[in-house]
C-alpha cells in the first residue's frame, strides 16, 4: 500500500474544512427537501401537526446546534438523529408504509459526505430504538402508532430487519472510513507533487544561477587574463625603462666626469684657479647624478624583489653595518649604544640596508655635535617588536615629517648634509614589504628617532 | 711573435666613441695602449674577430690578448658577440671582459652562462673608472698566463 508521506496537520484541516462546507450546503437542501416532503405527504392522512411539528424541531435543533456551537462537530450527530426521526415522521404520517424505511438508507448515504463513520451510530440507535419501541406498541395495541401496514409480525422478521439495516448503516461507515482515508492519502499525493514540483524549480533555478555565475567567472577570467598581460607589458616597459635609464643615462655622466678629470689632470699648469674650482663642480655633480640613479636604480628594483623571510641574528646584522659605515672623515666618532636586538625573522639583505640607512643618518646628521651619541633599541609590544635608532643630531621640524620617507625628499640642504633622498623611501619599502610600519619623532637640533616595527611570526 | 706589426692585444667594442676615447686614455696611462684596435658595433667586432668583411685579410693567427666588450649596442649587441665568440674553438679561449653600465643581474647571469671572464661595471666616476679599467688590463695582459699563443701553436702544428 502506498505509504502517505507525513503531511502537516494544518493542510489536513484546510481540506477538512473544505469537506464540511461543501457537505454543509449539500445537506441544507435535503434538510429542506425532507421538511418539504413532509408537508407534502401531510394532506393525505392530515398529519399536518406532525409534519410541521417533529420537522420542523428537528431542523430547529440542527440549526440551532450549528449556529450555537460552530466550532464543535455536534450538529453533525444531530444530523445523524435527524434523519432517523424524518424516517420515523414519514412512517407515521403514511400509516406504516413499508418503503418509508428506506428513508432511514438515503439519511445513512447522505452523511457519508462529511466522511466519518461515527455519524451513522446516533441514525442506527435512533432507527433501532423508533422500530422496536413502536412495533412493541402496535404489537401490543396501541392506537395511532403505525410502524407497519404487514399484518404479521415476529421478533425473527423484526431482528432480520434490524440486521439489515444496521449493515447497511455499517457499509456507509465502512465508505465514510475509506473516503476519509483516501481524502488523506490525496492530500498527502498532491503535498507530495507539490514538493517535487518546488524542489524542482529551485533546481532550475540553481542551475540557471548557476550558469550565470559561470559566465560571469569565465568573464572574470579573461578580464583577470587581460589585466595581467597589460601588467606584464607595463612593467617590462617599466623594466626597459630602468635598464635604459642606468645604461644611457650613465654613460654620458662618465664621459663629462672622464673628461673634466682629463682637462685637470693634462692643463694643470695652464689653468686658472677658478676654472680649476668650477670643473670640480662639474665633476662632483655628475658623480652626484650617477648617484642619485643608481639609488632610484635600486629603489626601483627593490619594488620587483620578492623577500626571503627567515630567522637572523639582528645583533650582527647591525654590529656589521655600523663596522662598515665610513667614520674616517668624522671628526668626533660617535659614541653608539646598542641593546640586545634579537628579534622575529626578516629578510636579512634588505634588513640590512635599512640599519645601514637609518644608522648613517644618525651618524651623518649628529657629526656636528660635540658628543654625537647614538642609540640602537627594541621595545617587544601586542604580537611585534620595535626597533628604533636614536641620535642627538640636528633633527627636523615634525611638520615636515610627511615628506621624510617619499622619494628624493629631504628636509636638509644638500650643503649641510649631502644624500640623495632615496634611503629612508627605500626602508619603508622594506619594512613595508614584512608588513611592519615605520615613522620618526624629532626635535631641530634636539635630535631624531626612527622607530620601525616588525611583526612576530 | 713573427708578425709583429700586426699584432693586436686589445680589441675594444664600444659605440659611444667618448666612452670609448675614455677607455683609450685610461688604457694609455697604464701604458697598455699599443697594439689596440676599437670597433664601434657589435658586427663590425665579429668580423674582426673571424676575419670576414673588412678584416678578410686579417689573418686568424693573431687573434687579440683580450677583448673588451660594451653590451648594449646597435645591431649586434654585447652578449651576441659573447655567445658567438665562446662558442667557437677558435676563439673561445680569448679572454672577454664585459664593461658595462648595466648592473642588472639578469645580464649578469647571461654573460657568466655565455662564459665571460670578468664583467666590470663601469663606474660613473672617473679615478674609479680607470682603475677598473687599468686592473682589467693588468690583470688580463699581464698577470693572467693566457693560453692563446699556446693554442696558436698548437694550431699551426695541426695546419702543418
Amino acid at each position: 500500500m502506498f505509504k502517505a508521506p507525513s503531511i502537516q496537520a494544518s493542510n489536513v484541516d484546510e481540506f477538512n474544512s473544505e469537506i464540511k462546507k461543501r457537505s454543509d450546503r449539500a445537506i441544507n437542501f435535503f434538510l429542506i427537501g425532507f421538511f418539504l416532503f413532509g408537508l407534502v405527504l401531510a394532506p393525505f392522512y392530515d398529519t399536518w401537526m406532525v409534519a410541521i411539528g417533529i420537522g420542523g424541531m428537528s431542523l430547529i435543533a440542527y440549526y440551532s446546534a450549528k449556529m450555537l456551537l460552530p466550532k464543535s462537530y455536534l450538529y453533525q450527530y444531530i444530523l445523524g438523529a435527524v434523519f432517523g426521526i424524518f424516517m420515523a415522521q414519514y412512517i407515521y404520517q403514511m400509516h406504516g408504509l413499508f418503503e418509508m424505511h428506506f428513508i432511514a438508507f438515503i439519511g445513512s448515504a447522505m452523511l457519508i459526505t462529511y466522511q466519518k463513520w461515527k455519524l451513522q451510530i446516533p441514525l442506527a440507535i435512533v432507527v433501532v430504538v423508533h422500530h422496536a419501541a413502536f412495533a412493541y406498541m402496535q404489537y401490543v395495541g396501541f392506537e395511532k402508532v403505525y410502524f407497519t401496514q404487514l399484518d404479521y409480525m415476529s421478533l425473527q422478521t423484526f431482528i432480520i430487519h434490524a440486521l439489515l439495516a444496521v449493515v447497511i448503516f455499517c457499509i456507509c461507515g465502512l465508505w465514510a472510513y475509506q473516503f476519509k482515508a483516501f481524502t488523506r492519502l490525496s492530500i498527502a499525493q498532491s503535498f507530495e507533487i507539490g514538493r517535487l514540483q518546488e524542489e524542482e524549480r529551485k533546481k532550475e533555478q540553481l542551475m540557471q544561477a548557476e550558469a550565470e555565475i559561470k559566465v560571469l567567472n569565465d568573464s572574470l577570467e579573461v578580464k583577470v587574463k587581460e589585466r595581467t598581460s597589460q601588467l606584464e607589458t607595463v612593467n617590462k616597459e617599466l623594466e626597459a625603462f630602468s635598464y635604459s635609464v642606468a645604461h644611457d643615462l650613465r654613460a654620458p655622466l662618465r664621459v663629462i666626469n672622464g673628461f673634466s678629470k682629463m682637462i685637470l689632470k693634462m692643463e694643470e699648469a695652464k689653468i686658472s684657479k677658478i676654472s680649476s674650482e668650477n670643473l670640480h663642480i662639474i665633476m662632483k655633480n655628475a658623480a652626484q647624478m650617477g648617484q642619485l640613479i643608481d639609488d632610484l636604480l635600486d629603489f626601483s628594483r627593490l619594488g620587483r624583489q620578492s623577500i626571503d623571510i627567515k630567522a637572523v641574528d639582528m645583533n650582527d646584522i647591525v654590529n656589521n653595518v655600523i663596522k662598515e659605515i665610513k667614520t674616517d672623515e668624522l671628526t668626533v666618532t660617535p659614541e653608539i649604544h646598542i641593546q640586545d636586538l634579537s628579534g622575529p625573522k626578516c629578510d636579512p639583505t634588505l634588513m640590512k640596508l635599512v640599519w645601514t640607512n637609518l644608522i648613517s643618518n644618525a651618524v651623518k646628521y649628529s657629526r656636528k655635535k660635540d658628543k654625537p651619541l647614538i642609540e640602537i633599541g627594541i621595545t617587544h609590544r601586542n604580537g611585534s617588536t620595535t626597533y628604533f635608532v636614536k641620535d642627538n643630531g640636528a633633527g627636523f621640524d615634525m611638520q615636515f615629517s610627511d615628506k621624510l620617507f617619499a622619494v628624493f625628499q629631504r628636509l636638509h640642504k644638500v650643503t649641510e648634509y649631502e644624500g640623495t633622498g632615496v634611503g629612508l623611501a627605500l626602508a619603508q619599502r622594506i619594512i613595508a614589504k614584512h608588513q611592519g610600519q615605520i615613522w620618526a619623532d624629532a626635535k631641530v637640533d634636539e635630535g631624531a628617532t626612527f622607530y620601525f616595527t616588525l611583526p612576530n611570526n | 711573435m713573427e708578425n709583429n706589426n700586426n699584432t693586436v692585444d686589445i680589441l675594444l667594442v664600444e659605440d659611444n666613441p667618448y666612452e670609448a676615447r675614455l677607455t683609450l686614455m685610461s688604457l694609455e696611462e697604464q701604458n697598455l695602449g699599443k697594439n689596440i684596435v676599437h670597433v664601434d658595433d657589435g658586427a663590425e667586432a665579429l668580423d674582426f674577430i673571424f676575419c670576414k668583411g673588412q678584416y678578410a685579410d686579417r689573418g686568424p693567427d693573431n687573434n687579440p690578448k683580450m677583448i673588451l666588450l660594451d653590451l648594449n649596442m646597435p645591431k649586434v649587441g654585447g652578449l651576441e658577440v659573447l655567445r658567438r665568440i665562446k662558442a667557437d674553438d677558435r676563439t673561445k679561449s680569448i679572454p672577454i671582459v664585459i664593461l658595462s653600465s648595466s648592473k642588472e643581474d639578469s645580464d649578469l647571469v647571461t654573460s657568466y652562462m655565455l662564459g665571460v671572464n670578468s664583467y666590470v661595471v663601469k663606474p660613473v666616476e672617473f679615478d674609479t673608472f680607470t682603475k677598473a679599467i687599468s686592473d682589467v688590463g693588468a690583470y688580463w695582459m699581464l698577470l693572467n698566463e693566457s693560453s692563446v699563443l699556446l693554442l696558436l701553436a698548437k694550431s699551426r702544428l695541426q695546419n702543418g
